[in-house]
């Protein structure tokens, strides 16, 4: 027995030894594979996150310069009009037997412009911060298209008159969208506002019928026309401040952005089609 | 002698409101409004003008880069900036253009008045300037070039658009705009729009 012991001992001792090494090896790399995976895993949840926190740190960014802007649209379309609304009226109040007739009329007709143009900047702010809360609730409801355009050609109806220019609401009878109502109206009054700002003659002409998949709302007019880089920058994601001039008339880029918040809560896409000079037409379409 | 004045404001209602204030306050009838560069340029090409009241931001340019035009070609205008944007960050640099003249729109009317009064009656005592507490603000020390392209900055235009919009090279806009952030100790757009907003900058 011993002499078994003695000529075997090595071998056994070597075999076992092997065994032993074998059995470590398959451990270490079963571990290492585990660590591998987990790590993977680690990585990918890692950078999944890093890509969450650079969306939100863009869109972060992009309500910071947004309201940015906001703070110098408040100052220089807002509170300066403002101003001289007070001091005309003071000093109209004051000398009003002294003032001529016309110069009279100039400075009531100028103030009451100026009036109605802050309505409606100070409407589209309020529109736009009602809609930048991401809990906000929403419900969709049935609305006629038809009847939404005369109600928004009635808050411009005014202006309209003063310039000359004529609404033609060519809506198909009988469009009943349902969706969330006041983000398609806040979409249609921007665009409307715009069609009217940039038009001298002509019509502002809003149609709409049913598509395919959806519904197709176009708004036409027969003004200045846009350029293509203005186009383009209207349609970029970056796209926040003030639009290239046109004439005397300065866009502020607060409407675009407004148009392209709204279409996005009613995941709408939109188009502009523009030949300078001769008008622009943009259509919207969404998916129903 | 009447003064010929030209007002020009891209807002039809500080227009008329200024023109209301010449007439009533301190009689001028030759009140002209202009409401761009562009058209202003036009106007003082057609009519005499004694008298300019500028705002310093148009729809098409700022005030920064048709006063040294002015200057040139019509040497004896008067020239008065009026403008919302804070006399501490761009007097001076109107003062290098000659203009000395800065009244702001947010003033008080009695005020704005007189200091008026002394710019149409051609008073050469420009110390009367208004003294009015100022906040430091870290773009006083700009330069007039550099005011004029921080303007295209903030409206978020790139190099190129700039050089072609103020007919100058890419080269020099990316020297001014690195000059630009080295004074204000910013690094990005969003850093300079920040203070901008923080200082009053409109743009």
């Amino acid at each position: 027995m011993s002499e078994f012991l003695v000529v075997y001992k090595l071998p056994v001792v070597v075999l076992l030894s092997i065994i032993l090494f074998v059995g470590f090896c398959i451990a270490i790399n079963y571990i290492v594979k585990i660590v591998i995976i987990k790590q993977k895993i680690l990585k990918l949840l890692l950078e999944k996150r890093a890509r969450e926190i650079e969306r939100k740190n863009e869109a972060l960014e992009r309500n910071n310069l947004i309201q940015t802007r906001l703070i110098s649209i408040i100052s220089h379309d807002i509170i300066s009009p403002l101003r001289f609304v007070h001091i005309a009226c003071n000093s109209m109040v004051d000398d009003l037997d002294e003032i001529p007739k016309d110069l009279q009329k100039e400075m009531l007709s100028e103030i009451g412009h100026s009036a109605k143009e802050l309505e409606l900047l100070s409407t589209n702010i309020m529109n736009w911060i009602k809609y930048q809360n991401e809990n906000r609730r929403m419900i969709k409801e049935e609305f006629d298209l038809s009847q939404m355009a005369d109600q928004i050609f009635g808050v411009f109806q005014g202006l309209a008159r003063q310039k000359k220019i004529q609404f033609k609401n060519e809506v198909n009878t009988g469009v009943v969208l349902y969706q969330y109502m006041e983000p398609v109206k806040i979409v249609i009054y921007n665009l409307i506002l715009n069609a009217l700002n940039f038009t001298e003659k002509g019509c502002v002409t809003i149609s709409g019928g049913k598509a395919k998949k959806g519904i197709l709302i176009k708004v036409k007019d027969d003004g200045k026309g846009m350029t293509e880089q203005q186009i383009n920058n209207v349609m970029s994601d970056y796209f926040i401040v003030s639009s290239a001039n046109v004439d005397k008339r300065k866009g502020n880029g607060l409407g675009y952005l407004i148009i392209k918040d709204m279409l996005k809560l009613v995941n709408a896409k939109f188009s502009i089609k523009s030949i300078n000079g001769q008008g622009t037409m943009v259509t919207i379409f969404l998916p129903s | 002698m009447q003064p010929n004045i030209i007002i020009a404001d891209d807002h039809s209602m500080v227009r008329k409101g200024m023109k209301m204030l010449l007439r009533t306050q301190l009689n001028c009838k030759n009140v002209n409004e202009v409401s761009s560069c562009n058209e202003l340029m036009i106007e003082l090409r057609k009519k005499e003008c004694s008298h300019l009241i500028l705002d310093v931001i148009f729809s098409d340019g700022t005030a920064l880069e048709v006063v040294p035009t002015i200057r040139k070609l019509y040497p004896a205008i008067k020239i008065m900036i009026f403008s919302m944007q804070l006399v501490e960050v761009y007097a001076d640099a109107f003062k290098q253009y000659n203009v000395h003249y800065y009244l702001s729109k947010s003033l008080n009317e009695e005020k704005s008045l007189k200091y008026i009064t002394g710019f149409l009656n051609n008073e050469q005592n420009h110390s009367h300037s208004v003294k009015e507490l100022h906040q430091k603000n870290p773009f006083t020390i700009l330069a007039p070039r550099e005011l004029e392209i921080l303007h295209y900055l903030l409206n978020g235009h790139h190099t190129n658009d700039i050089a072609n919009a103020l007919n100058l090279s890419t080269s020099t806009i990316s020297t001014v705009k690195k000059r630009i952030f080295e004074k204000t100790e910013t690094a990005t757009i969003t850093q300079l729009l920040e203070l901008a907003m923080l200082y009053n900058i409109s743009f």
